[in-house]
């Protein structure tokens, strides 16, 4: 018994594993508000842990090139490739980083087609990590319709918003997403939502109002011509 | 012949502890887990290959540290250093031999979790057993490994086991992940601490060439073999110069 | 150094250091020699400096004060434990190994060729009367057994000179006797052996001449037989010499 006891012991292990897998997505449906056990024992680290997963779907997008770049004079918004800095002159140095370039990506490019579902997986770990994580919703569900279709996109983030029921940016993109697929009813009803939960509470905020008032008169006139 | 010796004695034991078994079965846990992994329509051939690897690279750094550390510790611990260092050997051959023995261990163990990865990575269809950069990232990893197992072995000839573990992961962490910040972080220092700081980069190990685990997982292909080659070269080399610095001070200690 | 001197102590001094300004001396000017062919017993009290000696011949204690010669080598040389077999006082070995897995190594690293490896294994262990125990985990020994694997991985590479640290702990009566007589066989075979042991009376059977360490400092070096001449044993010679005198002494 001493002998197979560790033997059972890891068995049990990887059967908890594998069938956690399977277990745990429907056991969560059932409390959308809670987090896994696993992930409230995580407690901040799983916070931490849902930003590296969404900077690792923008990562993806890259094909491995982390856009975050050391130097701060380039602006990672815009698409640059990323030169030697100009400070390292000595030529050890200059091995050193050519290297390093040639260890990890360096060279911008993006995933295409049907490269682009691989960002799902880091968006979907996200929000299991931290389902308040707004951000990763948000870019998500965006990035569920433009990969598969707006209903995937509209599922993901009506999860979204069984987990943060007073997040006005959620209801927004919602009616957005009804918006791209010509659903105006549905549309509407989510920028009203939208409209009336909006708060004014970042930088942001008054430009997503001005949306929110652009697309529901969008989506108003498209219900009156019935298109 | 000394050396080779000493380096099979730290194969055996090492390969009949339980840690490598019990690292070996998460990670064929987790490869399992990612195989069957299904996220409906998303992708995830890149991510359960990324997710894998980096748990294979990392359970192969984490078993590997400990287990050099170990190398001497226990030897000191238990007097068994007396039976090899009274044989006709040098402690040169007894470093090496112990740090040998160590990277062996490793890269069994190693090469065990690669195995599970490619079955993974074949059974998803995200790969072919015919890339070479795949390969190529394998070799890498272990040259790596070599240079871990000497550096844990420096640092276990001039502190305590903790210490020593605790250091080697540092210098892992902050050399393999954040290697190419620190570079352009010291480029923004007043000019001594940069010089000073410039020296301490130079002889650290950069363990940061040889993690080519993105260019695998996104398909950038294989390293030049110039570089490949270069890159073997200075982590071989490194390895030789640490265990030596080892041995020279593991010369003067009292057993 | 003389030519039928297997070991050679000149001058030989050990000072530990104790704290940031102390230290201890544990070896104080040592001087001896250990003729091809004897066996020499190496004792005195606890503290009294043979393992540091011991250490300094083996070079565990590198660079110490005076010289230590081996085999006409000198100790820092690893070729002057060419032919030397060492059986240390603690007997821990690598426990995740078998008994003729642990000789193999250690035959390996004596620089013994492959082709006679297995047979020198064997050699030894029948030596010890271990040959059942060969394919058993070093970790499932009692500690006489460890005693023995000891002894077998000191002879393991057939060495001239052997140096063994307390050789009777912790074995029982009939692993003694062995012990004993393998002493007696590697005698008449020319081994020069060097050994210290707490156990007089097994000193007093099986060495021809003893050295007699108090404090760091050779108290006495002679013959067995003249160190017990004004009779008694071993035990009150050594009580006699060390200047010491206990109630319960006959």
């Amino acid at each position: 018994m001493d002998r197979w006891l560790p033997k059972i012991v890891i068995a049990g292990a990887i059967a908890i594993l594998i069938f956690s897998s399977i277990l745990v997505p429907r056991l969560r449906s059932a409390n959308p508000q809670d987090r896994d056990v696993l992930i409230q024992v995580l407690g901040g680290t799983a916070d931490f842990a849902a930003e590296e997963a969404f900077h690792e779907a923008e990562v993806y997008f890259h094909a491995g090139f982390d856009t975050e770049c050391p130097d701060e004079q380039t602006d990672h918004h815009v698409h640059r490739e990323v030169k030697a800095s100009e400070s390292v002159q000595l030529p050890f140095l200059k091995a050193i980083e050519h290297l390093q370039g040639e260890a990890a990506p360096r060279i911008h490019k993006h995933l295409v087609g049907e490269e682009e579902k691989e960002l799902l997986p880091w968006f979907i770990a996200a929000v299991r990590l931290n389902p308040h994580y707004i951000d990763a919703w948000r870019v998500g569900s965006y990035w569920f319709y433009r990969t598969d279709n707006g209903h995937r996109g509209i599922e993901f983030i009506t999860d979204g918003i069984k987990r943060n029921s007073g997040d006005y940016r959620l209801y927004l993109d919602r009616g957005i997403l009804h918006h791209r697929i010509k659903e105006w009813g549905p549309a509407i009803e989510d920028l009203e939502t939208a409209r009336r939960l909006w708060k004014n509470d970042s930088e942001d905020s008054p430009y997503e109002l001005r949306a929110i008032g652009t697309y529901l008169r969008d989506c108003r006139a498209h219900q009156r011509v019935g298109s | 012949m000394g050396s080779l010796a000493i380096a099979r004695l730290a194969i055996i034991e090492n390969l009949r502890r339980k840690e490598f078994y019990v690292v070996l079965v998460l990670v064929l846990g987790l490869a399992v887990w990612m195989a069957m992994l299904n996220m409906g329509s998303s992708g995830t051939g890149r991510f359960a290959k990324d997710v894998v690897m980096q748990v294979t690279w990392l359970a192969s750094f984490a078993l590997a540290i400990p287990l050099a550390v170990r190398q001497m510790a226990s030897d000191l611990e238990h007097k068994t250093v007396y039976v090899l260092a009274s044989r006709p050997i040098s402690r040169w051959h007894y470093i090496a031999g112990r740090t040998l023995g160590a990277a062996f261990a490793s890269v069994a163990c190693f090469a065990c979790m690669f195995l599970v990865l490619v079955l993974m990575m074949m059974f998803k269809g995200v790969t072919s057993v015919a890339d070479p950069g795949l390969w190529q990232a394998f070799v890498l990893q272990i040259t790596a490994l070599f240079m871990v197992c000497s550096i844990a072995m420096l640092f276990s000839v001039v502190g305590t086991p903790g210490a020593a573990v605790t250091f080697s992961l540092l210098i892992l962490a902050i050399m393999r992940y954040g290697g190419p910040s620190i570079l352009a972080l010291i480029a923004k220092m007043p000019p001594l601490a940069r010089i000073l700081s410039w020296v301490v980069y130079l002889t650290m190990p950069h363990l940061e060439f040889f993690n080519i685990s993105q260019r695998v997982v996104h398909g950038w292909g294989p390293l030049p073999l110039s570089i490949l080659g270069q890159v073997i070269v200075y982590g071989l080399g490194y390895s030789f110069v640490v265990t030596a610095v080892a041995a020279v001070i593991f010369r003067r200690r009292w057993l | 150094m003389r030519m039928d001197a297997a070991i050679e102590v000149r001058n030989l001094s050990v000072v530990y250091r104790t704290g940031r300004m102390k230290k201890k001396p544990a070896v104080k000017d040592l001087s001896f020699q250990v003729k091809k062919g004897e066996i020499v017993g190496f004792i005195g009290p606890n503290g009294a400096g043979k393992t540091s000696a011991i250490k300094a011949i083996l070079d565990f204690i590198p660079l110490p004060r005076g010289t230590c010669i081996v085999d006409g080598i000198s100790s820092s040389d690893p070729r002057s434990r060419q032919r030397l077999g060492y059986m240390p006082e603690v007997s821990f070995y690598p426990k995740y190994l078998t008994l003729e897995e642990f000789l193999h190594v250690c035959a390996a690293v004596s620089g013994l060729p492959a082709r006679s490896r297995q047979k020198a294994v064997m050699s030894a262990a029948e030596r010890v009367g271990m040959t059942e125990h060969l394919k058993s985990k070093l970790s499932t020994f009692s500690k006489g057994m460890l005693q023995q694997a000891g002894c077998a991985q000191a002879l393991v590479h057939n060495p001239d000179i052997l140096i063994l640290d307390e050789p009777m702990s912790g074995l029982d009566p009939i692993a003694r006797m062995r012990m004993r007589h393998l002493l007696a066989d590697l005698r008449s075979e020319g081994k020069t052996i060097l050994f210290s042991s707490h156990e007089l009376g097994e000193i007093e059977m099986v060495a021809d001449r003893i050295l007699l360490l108090d404090k760091g400092r050779l108290i006495y070096q002679g013959p067995v037989a003249e160190a017990v001449d004004t009779g008694g044993n071993l035990e009150q010679a050594f009580l006699r010499l060390l200047g010491e005198e206990l109630p319960w002494a006959a």
